[in-house]
């Protein structure tokens, strides 16, 4: 039996256990994918952005789980197949490049990333493309600790955002303060708010629901609480909501009128009872 | 087997070194002691069933009224000594502060009505949102007794500020008003008159505060956060310093 039949295929090897891992690793994946937005490893789908969003992030991992693999399983084979016993005497015998590999390699790297830069283009186009029609334009201003939204069409303000459903929104989003960023994993956006500059990003919410805005630059403190509820609401509940808003205007003004609670009009001065641990009339 | 010793000595050093650390921490962080609403009897709620009322006072100050020999002199009867939960010595006593805690409870399901006293002068806002009362009754404050629906940025010196996170465990909760400043000292401008103006002490501390009174309802119990959002403390344009730290211009409110 000459040397050569002796040894075997390690490149059959190798290519049949990257075959096998790929195909599970596939299987679980697939399996597992439409879940991860029920299991909270994937934000709530509050818009079709997201939804694309997701889209690109399921291909791309499924092209990327062969590759993983293929590094993996070739890179463990070859360590664990040639592992050395023992100091080793000398060098390795010399292994000259395969140019058929080298070939296969190079051009299949070349076609994926560029169809994952091309789809990539292209989807970074459709989800950044300005909303036609009837657009809602909402400015927001984030500061240590809050978010703060003003609707010009209305001449409301609000730390609660709501809007209505299936209706295009744009935001204009500013700091007072410090780089903050204005976050609704949702609805697939994340734009950094920065003092002194204005930044526009637009979303359509497709389903009704309650959700969160989180800052998601590090801002202080209470960066940790700077998180806020986003309501998803029909025409008609926002409607409604616009209107109650309505009778809270930032019109800096006085006004007489009766003192705000009889049982509690002796404003004089109370000093906080500290020693029995409590604050409050003495 | 010396290795097997060295390795798990070497692991049990770390953790006693990172416990040991975070033990001291611990210790050297002193926590305020809590400022309970105390019962102001019964009331009606806005649906028109009885609930309980509760009431809490607070004051600020420009730095710790425990340093102004007159304000002690005027308003502190017995030990000066003790009995003092915060600022203590080293503690930041020239910072502006809520006071004599941050760390206010409230019962749940009630109408809770509380009173500011504030000895600080105005630092305007930077964001006129919080020149409007919101969350509270009425959607308004009373300022020194006189009912009013907003204030003048420009004449804000805090704000308080209680907001919380979206959770599942707790309801939503915002309140916020604005905090009316002392008027200037009438003797650093003979041009002004009272009520354009008021006394202060040597230590640069008003005679009198201005007093803001608001209320809110509470619902079911949770822990909020509470804040100022108005630039009054150091560096950073007013957001260092005491706005930064907590116990000073921030702190929690349970609702229980």
């Amino acid at each position: 039996m000459s040397e050569a039949q002796a040894q075997p295929n390690h490149i059959k090897r190798a290519t049949v256990l990257w075959a096998i891992l790929t195909a599970l690793a596939l299987l679980v994946y697939v399996v597992i994918a439409p879940q991860l937005s029920s299991w909270g490893v994937l934000p709530k789908l509050g818009s079709k952005r997201l939804d694309e969003v997701n889209t690109v992030l399921w291909l791309f991992t499924l092209l990327a789980i062969p590759v993983f693999t293929l590094v993996v399983v070739y890179a463990g084979y070859a360590v664990f197949t040639f592992r050395s016993r023992g100091r080793p005497s000398g060098d390795g015998p010399s292994m000259p490049g395969d140019r058929r590999i080298q070939r296969i390699w190079i051009i299949s790297t070349i076609l994926l990333a560029a169809f994952l830069f091309g789809y990539g283009l292209y989807f970074l186009g459709e989800v950044q493309a300005a909303p036609t029609g009837n657009v809602l334009q909402i400015n927001v201003t984030g500061e240590q600790w809050l978010w703060n939204y003003t609707y010009p069409k209305y001449n409301i303000s609000s730390t609660e955002l709501y809007l209505p459903v299936n209706q295009a929104v744009t935001f204009d989003i500013t700091s007072l303060d410090v780089q903050h960023s204005f976050w609704i994993p949702s609805f697939g956006i994340k734009q950094d708010a920065v003092p002194g500059e204005h930044v526009k990003i637009s979303v359509t919410p497709s389903e009704l629901g309650d959700y969160v805005v989180r800052c998601a630059e590090l801002c202080g403190l209470y960066h940790a609480y700077m998180e806020t509820p986003v309501h998803v609401v029909t025409a008609t509940e926002f409607e409604t909501w616009e209107q109650g808003q309505q009778s809270i205007q930032v019109t800096p003004q006085a006004f007489a009128g009766p003192t705000l609670l009889a049982a509690v009009t002796n404003t004089t001065r109370r000093r906080a009872s500290v020693a029995s641990g409590s604050v409050g009339a003495a | 087997m010396k290795k097997s010793i060295g390795a798990i000595l070497s692991v049990a050093l770390g953790v006693a070194v990172v416990v040991g650390t975070l033990l001291a921490l611990g210790n050297l962080a002193r926590a305020q002691p809590a400022g309970h609403a105390q019962n102001a009897g019964q009331t009606y709620s806005d649906q028109g069933t009885q609930i309980n009322h509760a009431h809490l006072t607070l004051q600020t100050f420009p730095f710790s009224p425990y340093t102004d020999p007159e304000w002690v002199a005027k308003h502190v009867t017995g030990k000066t000594d003790n009995g003092i939960p915060f600022p203590a010595a080293g503690d930041n006593q020239g910072w502006v502060l809520y006071w004599p805690t941050t760390t206010l409870v409230v019962p749940a399901h009630s109408l809770v009505t509380i009173d500011i006293e504030n000895y600080d002068s105005a630092t305007p806002l930077l964001n006129p949102y919080y020149s409007v009362p919101r969350g509270v009754v009425n959607n308004s404050v009373a300022v020194d007794g006189q009912e009013t629906a907003s204030v003048s940025p420009e004449n804000v010196s805090h704000t308080f500020t209680i907001h919380s996170i979206p959770n599942a465990n707790q309801p939503w909760l915002f309140v916020s008003v604005p905090i009316t400043g002392v008027p200037p000292d009438c003797a650093s401008d003979p041009t002004l008159k009272p009520p354009d103006c008021v006394g202060y002490d040597a230590a640069t501390m008003p005679d009198q505060p201005t007093v803001t009174e608001f209320s809110f309802y509470t619902g079911d119990p949770g822990t909020y956060i509470w804040q100022c959002f108005d630039p009054c403390g150091a560096n950073y344009n007013g957001f260092g310093g005491p706005m930064s730290t907590k116990g000073y211009m921030s702190g929690t409110i349970t609702v229980q």
